[in-house]
């Protein structure tokens, strides 16, 4: 809000060119970040997937048990460890406080995870890379996921979810 | 009596009507493009079911 009001017929006095300039500069500026905002979305490299779909936690929970059954390779403190081939789906839960499975992926392969929560609002955040996407329950959320670069991450939470909160981390192993 | 404003000249003169207005705006698309969403999104393909389920 400007400190003085404005005089009156300012509406119908006309611009100074430069003052139009400057107008006209802010516009171009605001409309094109605006632009760049919707079209990261379709150009960059670690965005949000487009493909969700509606589920429940028991048909995840079924459907993700099958999906492993096939790709065990082992277990780690008690959390199934799985290799899944290149390009196919993979599908990983989140629930208090764990994530599973842990992964072992190829680095330069495409794979399709499936990520769902079994209880609530949980943060799946890949470091170091700092991939950070929110998992709902109820919904199936498809990451298409290329590992770039070989070793060891973690998935932490990073959406508050209880006294296990800090506790949460998940392992994904990458080989050459 | 008074020159009757022009409709963009009497908002350009309410700061607090285009505060209100410019959250408002944001407030209604985003709320449609949500329940559009909601609305819309798909159950899981049962063909992608029938490969994960399938052969056990």
């Amino acid at each position: 809000m400007a400190l003085l009001v404005p005089e009156k017929g300012w509406y119908s006095k006309k611009i100074a060119s430069d003052e139009k300039a400057w107008i006209m500069i802010a516009g171009v500026l605001c409309l094109s970040l605006f632009a760049l905002m919707v079209g990261w979305h379709l150009v960059g490299k670690q965005n949000p997937s487009f493909e969700v779909y509606t589920t429940s936690p028991d048909e995840f929970y079924k459907l993700a048990q099958h999906n492993w059954k096939k790709i065990k390779v082992g277990e780690e403190n008690g959390i199934t460890v799985v290799k899944p081939p290149p390009g196919s789906d993979v599908f990983v839960i989140a629930s208090a406080w764990k994530w599973e499975p842990a992964l072992i992926l190829k680095k330069g392969k495409e794979y399709r995870l499936h990520i769902s929560s079994m209880d609530f609002l949980h943060g799946f955040s890949l470091q170091p890379v700092n991939m950070n996407f929110k998992i709902h329950p109820n919904y199936d959320y498809v990451l298409t996921f290329k590992p770039t670069s070989s070793g060891d991450f973690r998935v932490i939470c990073n959406e508050y979810c209880g006294y296990g909160h800090h506790a949460m981390i998940g392992k994904i192993t990458v080989e050459d | 009596m008074e020159e009757k404003k022009a409709f963009i000249e009497d908002l350009l003169d309410r700061p607090i009507a285009l505060l209100i207005l410019s959250n408002v705006i944001f407030f209604g698309s985003y709320l449609i493009w949500g329940l559009y969403k909601v609305i819309t999104t798909p159950p899981i393909p049962e063909a992608l079911k029938g490969i994960i389920l399938g052969g056990n």
